[in-house]
This record gives structure tokens, C-alpha cells and sequence, in this order.
């Protein structure tokens, strides 16, 4: 259902309102161009491009900009109006000790996170002015490998428990509340990486084949507007299958294995 | 008297860099606009209670004088309708960019200005149409060409607001009389809803599966 | 105005450009001579035009003014020219002067333009030119798009006719008399070359590839074979040979250019006389042509021919279609022959190092192998070798000494 600003979502009071919308006058107006959402008792609107806006709680991917020794912290790039803050004091010292952070640790940031790594982190709190505060405190969270890095729109990820999973199919994917995903080889439960240390060893072709296809299948489900989550995520890979993988990113197939994802979750849905 | 508009065409989305962008087509009067924001801002320009929000008109030609009326124009119109209270401490940058003018730039401009902000995603509190009426020997013609613009007596430039229709600005040129000005009104309310509908129809297209 | 921070490239990205440039492959399947796809549209007015090269959209629009000449020069008009990048708003403010600058010593200091047309009353009322390039989407080589515009403008630009009567200038408007074109004297287009690793280069420049460079070669030049502007910035150490390839290339590059933009806009005042004709941006937008809005390249499937076949069907013979690939670029616009290896080689005229192509595919195309539409931007049309029957190519005349009239075709063994 579209709407646009100023059209009224709702008249019932019972409703709850979530983004996108304002009250104006006791009475639910939309304040963005998108279609309308329902969760239980939550209404938002939710238009087809934003800037992530970040709540306390979600999994972000994000990019190090920079440095920053004096401050005692990292600027990461997340797709969002403020660039968000992961101070040091929200880092897990390598080896996972708890310990006080010393002048030394300070000068050793680089040798933590440097410019242009990726890591995956949580939000922790929102600063006065809106930036968000993450940290990586638990040892899944924290640099990130060997895979692939995706950008899409915010809206297109769903608040979901879990933000982590290992597909059936044999990858390991990270949907980052920002619109950030993140393809990479299945990581083994249990293993405690501690989160600085990377695995380069080489992937085998046979992986990075099942990697550039769920990548793909992402892309075409984000063409198509659809909501990503594990589930459509797997159906849609399923549906692939019958093409080759470089046949994927033309238009005609992204649109036709997106439609048979829709239509095929639909059928589950009702059973 | 059924209010006939030109030709309105809209694309969004064509350039890369801005968070919003749209050009917009009224006619032959052509105006692209495009939206960055909300984003940081230095701590000189910063509000605490609400986002700043800075208008650029840059007109074909960069000599024309012009530009700073249409500026504080359209930057009023848009503070009224943009929720700046729920982005405190940003900024949000609208340029609009005179591509070719055939008559009614001002209305072109406030028009894709509303477009780039939906394709923005920034909240606003609801649509505006913007439609502009000449005036000459008590005819009144709506949505003129530069010609017939440049041969009338006087013109006026409204600014609608899609939740109760009512009138956000007003700004005139020339000699009108009252009765002017309410026939204006008129035909302006039953223009703006031509282009209100136009605008729902066009982000419809964007939402279908198959565009 | 605020200035965004560019999006950093990760270094997989960085390494892998680089690689594939060795390999004389690029991202989206060009080769390192082939350029995107160009389009020009003419806005209503005279001197207003929007040209894009592939994402790449620069506006170009140009008015009148009458003032007093220079001193130094009084009977000369003036030409003044801006550019303007906020759309992009991330490039720094030395960026805008090197654009500038470069854009300002092409036109200007090449004397193109022919400034005593423009003067009225020498001395105290000449025309000035004011002209604003206007960069609406940044995708790599803004200096060629600029240029591009700026002369497709000057060409397009009609200036009205004046009267001197005894002290009085009386100015008539385009109804009272014909409007006058300007005096173009030769047409000197920018062609940029960036270079990877000191030998390597690509020529039209996306954006990731110009971030990620490491240095860049921008030539002026014309169809007389005039170089006018030469500029070399980064951090590689290119050889003078590589320097003068580069200068052969941009003379070929600029004959095609100098057709291509008389040819539109012959084509666009030729619609202005018709009446009725639709003019201006509007149909253009209408149309969604490439000019205005973002095209994707999409491969094409062929079919195998059926019994009837209409007459918009576009046939080509089976064995062309298993060695090339045919791409539509927008609604109206197909190309063929991009990205395949280069097919023939400098003829180096010193006699010194050669640059070696490593493709052996030594193709001649015959005269079947032309591109479905007779598009004149097509890609395939360009660097491609002459045979001896057609017409259709651009010729490659380096050596001025060879005694036959065509090109030799040159294979690699005889270049040991």
C-alpha cells in the first residue's frame, strides 16, 4: 500500500507509531513516500531509499574511516547521517582478556582496527547529536575476513532476532541493520576467533562459486524490493540453481527468479 | 473552467551522488533537483533543536540576479513542510539546477524540490504544488509560457499544501487586481490536485515489481 | 555547502583493477582503448547542451553580453568560462582549478574560437561570451566530457545580428534577422589516458579507475594533428614513447569527436527549421534517452533467423555472431565489437620500442560488419582497421612517407 507525505495511515487509536510516520492531531499521517508496514501493533512507513537510522541494539557492518589516538576511538562509516563511533573502551583486547586500558593500548589502536577494515559491531548506546556509539564485547562480532561486501538499502532488512546465520547452503551471512551484508565462508560454532585475527587461507573455487551466487540472489531480491531475510535469502538461491551463476546478474533473470522467490515464499506462508 | 497544466514528466534517481535527486518537466520550463542529507554539519552551522536547511537555485546562467528571491522562496516553503525537528544537528541540502526555462521556473522549482524529497526519504509533513498565474487585460491564463508571461501585466505564484489544500506562499509580480487574485486561488486549488495526483502515480511506478 | 568524504575503495578492489589492466581487461568489459558511449542533446535555447560519456553528464550553457573589450586586445571579444562541480560535491577545491584551468588553456589559449568576429566597435563594445559548464554526474574523465560540451555549445551558440549606426548599436532580435553562428576555427578536444604501473594505460577513465591510478595523461588535440594542451599529473614515470602513442590515439579520438559534433548539431538545427519538430530537453527526457538518464549496457541473445522476419529485425551472418558480443546501450543504440582485444598497433614513427599487443587475433572486418544502427558514436567504428573495399572506417594514417594510400596491416612477427 503507498502512501505519500501527508496521507493518513490510520484512524484507530489502538495503533502504534513507528518510523516514518507522525501523529497530526491524534490522527496517524505518513511523512515519507513508501508502503506501509505492519508489524503487530506497529505501523511504519518505509520509503524505498534512506540513511540508516540506527537503534540501540542493531548489528551494523561497517568500514574504518580513520583513526582517532586522541579520542581514544574509530570512526566507521555505516551508511548513516553521523558517522558512528567505536570507542576503545568497547573493544575486546586481543586474546579476550579483560583488562584496563593502558597509554600503550592506546598507541596500539592501529594494530587493532586501521583504515579500510571491516568489522561487524553492535550499537550499543546514541550519542547526543545522533551518532551511534557500537561496540564488538562479544567474540562474533569484530574484523571481518575473506568475503564479500554488499550495499543495500536499510529498509530492505528486517529487525529480526538473529542477524548471524549459516545458510544451508553453505555460507556464512551477516545482515547488517545498515543495509551492510556480509558473504563469507561457514564459520564453526564454538570457535572463539577473538575477533582481530582473519583467516587468508586461500577459498576453494567451489565456494567462491556458492558465495558469487547468494550474492547475486541478494542483488536480485534488492532489485525487486523484497524484504531480505534467511529465508528468502535460501529460496531464492534454491530457485537459481536452474541458471549459471555469471547469468544471473542480467535484468530479465534477476527479475524472473525474484518473482518465483515471492511467489513460492507466499505458498509456504499459507501452508 | 477545467485549469489546463502542461506536460509533466518526471525521472528520479539520475544522478548518483545526492541522496535524492529528480528532474522534473513542466512543459518546455525544465528544472533538476537534488538532495543531500540529512548529514554533519560544521559545529558554526549547527542548530540544537533542528536540522539547517540550506536552498541553492543555481540558475543557466550564473550572472542572473535572480537567484537569491527564488532562494528565500522556496527555502521558506520547504522549512514549512519538512519535519527539521526530527534531525537535530544535521543539515540537509536542496540544489536546484534551471535546466531550460519556458515560463513558471519559480513553480517548476518548489515542485521538484517536493520530488527530490521523497526520493530522499526525508519526513515531511506533506506534499507540496506550487502553480503560477498571469494576468493580462483580465484574462487570466494558468501555467504561462516565458511569451506569454513576458507580454502580461502582472503574475502570481501560489504554493499549495496537499493536507487541507491550503495556501503555504504566495508571491506576485505586477499589477493584479482582488479579483485577480481569488480567481488565481480558484484555478491554482484544482491545478494543485492535478499535480498531486501526478506525483502519487509517478512513485507508484517506482514501487511496481515490473518498472 | 558541505563537502561529502568520497567513498574509500577497499584494497581488494584497488588490486584487482590492477590486475585486470594488466590483463588489458576493465570492470565493465571494455578494453583499454574503448571509450562509452557518447550522447549530446541541445536545450531550447541556442548554446545550451548536455553531453554524457557513459554516467558521466556535463551541461554546458552559453549566454551574450556586450561590454568593453581589454585593453591589450581591443578588438577582440572576450570568452569566460566556469565550471561548476557541486553536484558531485567531493572534489576538492584544486580539483575545480585543474579543471578549470585545463578547460580554459584548451579553448582559449588554442585560440579556436574566432574572437575579432566578435568585436562591434573596437575599442569600446565587443561581445563577451559567458560560459558555465555545469557537472551534473561525476563518473571519471571530466576533462574530455567538458570539453565535449563546452565546444558542442560553441558550436550550437548563435549570437544576434548587430547594426552600427553612426555611434548607436542596435541589437536585432532573432525574428527581426537571422542569429549568427560562431567563427570555429578547429576544434580541440581533451582526451585523458590513465596509467597503472608506468606502461599500462586505459583511456575514458571511470571513477573507481581514476581513484585508484596512478597517474594521468591529459592531451589536447585536433584533426590538424595540433596538439594543444599536454597534461601530466600522479605519481608514474611514463616514457616519451608512451607519450606519443597516447598523442596518436588522441588525434584519432578527436577526428571522431570534431564528426560526431558537427553531425549533431547539423542534425539539431535542421529540426529547429522544420515546423513543428520537438526541440529542447523535453522529448528527450520523454524518451528517457541516454542523455538524461542512467542507462544500463545489456548483453543482447540472438536468435536463430525464422522464415519471416520483419523489417525491424536486424540480421547479422552466423559467423560473426559467434566471435562478437552485441550490447544495447539504450532504447535506440546498439553497439558491437566492445571489448574485444585490440586488432592492430602504433606504427611507431622513431623507430624505438614498440608497444606489443599481446592479442594475435588479427580480424579484418569486413564490410558485413557493421554496426546495426548507423549510430556515429558507435564504438566498434573506431581504431578499427581499414580493408581495402570500405569506406566506412576512419583511417589510421601515421606514416606520412608510406607510398601506398591505406594502411599496412601490421602483424607482430614482423616486428622482431
Amino acid at each position: 500500500m503507498l502512501c505519500l507525505p501527508g496521507d493518513t495511515v490510520t484512524e484507530d487509536a489502538d495503533y502504534m507509531r513507528g518510523h516514518g510516520t507522525y501523529y497530526k492531531s491524534k490522527v496517524l499521517t505518513s511523512s515519507v513516500a513508501g508502503c506501509i508496514d505492519k508489524v503487530n501493533k506497529l505501523l511504519s512507513v518505509r520509503p524505498l531509499r534512506t540513511r540508516y537510522n540506527g537503534e540501540i541494539g542493531d548489528i551494523v557492518v561497517g568500514r574504518v574511516i580513520d583513526v582517532q589516538t586522541e579520542h581514544k576511538r574509530w570512526r566507521i562509516d555505516t551508511s548513516s547521517r553521523l558517522d558512528t563511533i567505536l570507542l576503545l573502551s568497547s573493544v575486546n583486547l586481543p586474546g579476550g582478556e579483560l583488562r584496563r586500558k593502558t597509554v600503550e593500548d592506546e598507541l596500539m589502536m592501529k594494530s587493532f582496527f586501521k583504515e579500510g577494515d571491516l568489522i561487524s559491531a553492535e550499537v550499543q548506546s546514541i550519542f547526543a547529536d545522533g551518532a551511534l556509539s557500537v561496540h564488538t564485547r562479544n567474540l562474533k562480532y569484530g574484523k571481518l575476513g575473506q568475503g564479500v561486501l554488499l550495499r543495500v538499502s536499510p529498509s530492505l532488512v528486517e529487525r529480526r532476532k538473529t542477524h548471524f546465520h549459516n545458510l544451508p547452503c553453505g555460507v556464512h551471512l551477516i545482515l547488517g541493520n545498515n543495509g551492510y551484508i556480509w558473504i563469507s565462508l561457514p564459520v564453526s560454532e564454538g570457535v572463539e576467533s577473538g575477533g582481530f585475527a582473519i583467516n587468508l587461507d586461500p577459498v576453494p573455487l567451489a565456494d567462491r562459486e556458492v558465495i558469487s551466487r547468494v550474492r547475486n540472489c541478494i542483488l536480485a531480491l534488492a532489485k525487486q524490493k523484497m524484504m531480505l531475510h534467511s529465508t528468502s535469502i535460501n529460496t531464492c538461491y534454491e530457485i537459481s540453481q536452474s541458471y549459471q551463476v555469471k547469468d544471473l546478474i542480467k535484468s530479465k533473470i534477476m527479475t524472473e527468479i525474484a518473482q518465483l522467490t515471492n511467489e513460492k515464499m507466499k505458498i509456504e506462508e499459507l501452508q | 473552467m477545467a485549469p489546463k497544466l502542461r506536460d509533466l514528466i518526471i525521472t528520479y534517481n539520475n544522478l548518483a551522488n545526492p541522496d535524492g535527486s529528480a528532474l522534473f518537466c513542466q512543459g518546455n520550463t525544465i528544472v533538476q533537483a537534488y538532495v543531500f542529507g540529512p548529514v554533519d554539519v560544521s559545529n558554526s552551522k549547527e542548530r540544537s533543536e533542528k536540522a539547517s536547511l540550506f536552498v541553492t537555485f543555481k540558475p543557466k546562467n550564473s550572472y542572473e540576479i535572480r537567484k537569491e528571491l527564488y532562494e528565500n522562496y522556496i527555502r521558506t516553503v520547504l522549512e514549512t513542510i519538512i519535519h527539521l525537528d526530527m534531525h537535530p544537528r544535521t543539515s540537509i541540502s536542496v540544489i536546484l539546477q534551471e535546466m531550460q526555462d519556458d515560463g513558471c521556473l519559480l513553480s517548476a522549482a518548489v515542485n521538484s524540490a517536493c520530488c527530490a524529497l521523497l526520493d530522499a526519504g526525508i519526513p515531511m509533513k506533506c506534499m507540496i504544488a506550487s502553480v503560477t498565474s498571469c494576468i493580462s487585460v483580465d484574462a487570466i491564463q494558468l501555467d504561462p509560457n516565458k511569451e506569454a508571461s513576458q507580454k502580461s501585466d502582472g503574475s502570481i505564484v501560489l504554493t499549495f499544501e496537499s493536507s487541507k489544500n491550503g495556501i503555504i506562499s504566495v508571491t506576485s509580480e505586477g499589477e493584479l487586481t482582488f479579483d485577480n487574485i481569488k480567481e488565481a486561488i480558484k484555478l491554482g486549488c484544482l491545478a494543485s490536485k492535478e499535480i498531486y495526483d501526478f506525483y502519487h502515480k509517478s512513485m507508484k511506478k517506482r514501487f511496481l515489481i515490473n518498472s | 555547502m558541505q563537502r561529502l568524504k568520497p567513498k574509500s575503495i577497499p584494497s581488494c578492489n584497488k588490486n584487482f583493477i590492477f590486475t585486470a589492466v594488466k590483463d588489458d581487461k576493465r570492470i565493465d568489459g571494455r578494453s583499454s582503448k574503448d571509450f562509452r558511449k557518447l550522447s549530446i542533446g541541445f536545450g531550447l535555447d541556442y548554446g545550451s547542451s548536455v553531453v554524457s560519456l557513459g554516467d558521466t553528464r556535463v551541461m554546458c550553457n552559453i549566454t551574450y553580453q556586450i561590454a568593453e573589450p581589454k585593453a591589450v586586445k581591443s578588438c577582440e571579444g572576450l570568452l569566460n568560462i566556469r565550471v561548476d562541480l557541486t553536484a558531485s560535491m567531493i572534489h576538492t577545491y584544486e580539483k575545480v582549478v585543474e579543471i578549470m584551468r585545463m578547460i580554459e588553456k584548451n579553448v582559449k589559449d588554442s585560440r579556436c574560437l574566432d574572437l575579432e568576429s566578435l568585436c562591434i566597435i573596437s575599442g569600446e563594445k565587443v561581445y563577451a561570451l559567458e560560459t558555465d559548464i555545469i557537472v551534473m554526474n561525476d563518473d571519471g574523465n571530466l576533462p574530455e566530457c567538458c570539453s565535449i560540451a563546452l565546444l558542442a555549445s560553441l558550436s550550437h551558440f548563435k549570437r544576434p545580428d548587430v547594426s552600427v549606426v553612426e555611434d548607436k548599436i542596435k541589437i536585432h532580435s532573432f525574428d527581426e534577422r537571422h542569429p549568427i553562428p560562431l567563427n570555429i576555427l578547429h576544434y580541440p578536444f581533451c582526451t585523458s589516458f590513465t596509467f597503472f604501473d608506468n606502461s599500462k594505460f586505459v583511456c575514458d577513465p571511470t571513477q573507481a579507475e581514476e581513484q585508484v591510478c596512478d597517474g594521468y595523461l591529459i592531451v589536447g588535440s585536433n584533426i590538424y594533428r595540433e596538439i594543444t594542451t599536454i597534461h601530466i599529473s600522479g605519481k608514474s614515470a611514463i616514457t616519451k614513447d608512451v607519450v606519443l602513442n597516447c598523442c596518436q590515439l588522441a588525434i584519432e579520438r578527436s577526428k571522431f569527436l570534431t564528426n560526431f559534433v558537427k553531425l549533431v548539431v547539423e542534425q539539431d538545427l535542421k529540426k529547429r527549421s522544420t515546423e513543428g519538430a520537438e526541440i529542447g530537453y523535453a522529448p528527450l527526457i520523454r524518451e528517457s534517452s541516454s542523455v538524461l538518464c542512467s542507462y544500463k549496457k545489456e548483453e543482447i541473445e540472438l536468435q536463430e533467423v525464422q522464415e519471416n522476419y520483419d523489417d525491424d529485425d536486424v540480421i547479422i551472418d552466423l559467423e560473426v555472431a559467434q566471435n562478437t558480443k552485441m550490447y544495447r546501450y539504450a532504447s535506440d543504440t546498439v553497439g558491437i565489437g566492445e571489448g574485444r582485444g585490440q586488432n592492430w598497433d602504433f606504427i611507431d614513427e622513431f623507430q624505438e620500442n614498440v608497444e606489443n599487443d599481446e592479442n594475435e587475433d588479427m580480424y579484418i572486418e569486413d564490410e558485413e560488419t557493421t554496426n546495426n544502427e548507423d549510430e556515429p558514436d558507435s564504438k566498434a567504428k573506431q581504431f578499427s582497421k581499414r580493408s581495402k573495399n570500405s569506406n566506412k572506417y576512419q583511417e589510421i594514417t601515421v606514416e606520412d612517407d608510406l607510398s601506398e594510400e591505406e594502411v599496412q596491416i601490421l602483424n607482430p612477427p614482423e616486428f622482431k
